[in-house]
């Protein structure tokens, strides 16, 4: 993953919350000086509508209301769910150095591997974040649980009894 | 993720290679879900990272929380700013000597699981500590080695970020939540030739 690009998301939430922020100061100004009612003195200092007033913390809130939005639409209309902050930082890796965690356990020798290996992946699969694969859309990761039939024909990667030999004393 | 299982030749032992990405899970949750492929999920038999805080601490960490933030910011900053003992930022008239990029390592003496149990009782120090202790030591003797050369003194200590988790364990395997929930902790690294003056500093 490339860093650089991941500024794009927040960067367009800051453009679009700038822009509603003078839209609505922009059509408040626009209105208070068209407006038929200000032909006293009086009327002449300019009175703002309470959209351009709060036109501040309004595009803040409208985006924020963006980012709800789409989150929830991403998990339940798309089916992706959204990764951690610290997961997604975890993804700031180089092709030549995956950040990956290794354990190797040393153990008494296993008569049936094959009914450990059943076992593991029975418990394993049970986390839906383990049967995921990550989807890259619009510039951000997203987990999307792989379908049953193609989860079968990839696990028979993931769990992978080694043949003799291979390792070594 | 890849889990790979295989027996080792000329030996009746069997050798289990686990292998995922981080992104799926940090070593909080890697540690519950070692005991969630197990028949028996017992929680009593894991032991907790976080520490266990009466309601009332736990209302003055609440409390004090934006103090904190600010407070470890400022050292931040001010270890950034100050450009002193910083291992990425460094003057020329500074005690940090050029990195070279070689590799040093230390590691103490040969022993065993138990009289690593010992001393992790006599010093209260868990494995990270043991880790950090050991980076100590190598890193006093990289700067023995190249500070030496350009006649610069070794400096007292490091500033190092360690990735903390403060989570607790589920209490049942249902309830394991795989995800990275970390805390950077800003710790202060003793530079020292002593692997046990480390770890009773830690």
């Amino acid at each position: 993953m490339d860093p650089v690009y991941s500024f794009a998301r927040p960067a367009v939430y800051v453009i679009l919350m700038v822009y509603a922020r003078s839209y609505l100061l922009a059509t408040g100004i626009q209105e208070s000086t068209t407006s038929e009612s200000a032909t006293t003195p009086e009327d002449e200092q300019l009175v703002l509508p309470w959209t351009a007033r709060y036109a501040t913390w309004l595009s803040l809130l409208g985006g924020f209301t963006l980012f709800l939005f789409l989150r929830h639409f991403f998990t339940y209309v798309l089916g992706l769910s959204p990764l951690g902050a610290f997961d997604h930082v975890s993804l700031f890796d180089f092709a030549k150095n995956k950040l990956n965690i290794i354990g190797v356990l040393y153990i008494e020798g296993i008569a049936d591997e094959e009914k450990v290996l059943a076992h593991l992946e029975k418990k394993m699969m049970f986390y839906k974040k383990l049967r995921s694969r990550f989807v890259k859309v619009f510039d951000t990761y997203y987990l999307q649980e792989v379908p049953a039939k193609e989860l079968e024909v990839q696990l028979q990667d993931i769990y992978v009894r080694l043949p003799a030999g291979t390792l070594k004393t | 993720m890849k889990v790979m299982i295989g027996k080792v030749e000329d030996q009746n032992r069997s050798v289990l290679i686990f292998k995922c990405h981080h992104a799926l899970t940090d070593g909080m949750s890697l540690i519950a879900l070692t005991a969630a492929v197990q028949d028996v999920y017992d929680k009593s038999k894991l032991f907790e990272f976080a520490p266990k805080l009466s309601i009332c601490k736990q209302f003055i960490i609440f409390l004090t929380l934006p103090f904190t933030i600010v407070w470890n910011l400022g050292i931040i900053l001010f270890a950034l700013s100050a450009n002193k003992n910083a291992l990425t930022l460094r003057e020329e008239n500074d005690t940090v000597p050029d990195y070279t990029g070689e590799k040093v390592s230390h590691t103490c003496e040969d022993w065993s699981l138990q009289e690593m149990k010992d001393a992790a009782k006599t010093y209260k120090a868990g494995l990270n500590d043991f880790i950090l202790a050991l980076i100590s030591v190598a890193m006093h003797k990289y700067y023995m080695k190249n500070s030496a050369k350009k006649g610069k003194k070794v400096p007292d200590y490091i500033r190092i970020g360690l990735p903390a988790s403060f989570r607790r364990l589920p209490d049942t395997a249902e309830d394991l939540d795989l995800c990275n929930d970390l805390s950077p902790l800003y710790l202060m690294l003793t530079m020292t030739s002593d692997f046990k003056l480390a770890l009773t500093d830690l």
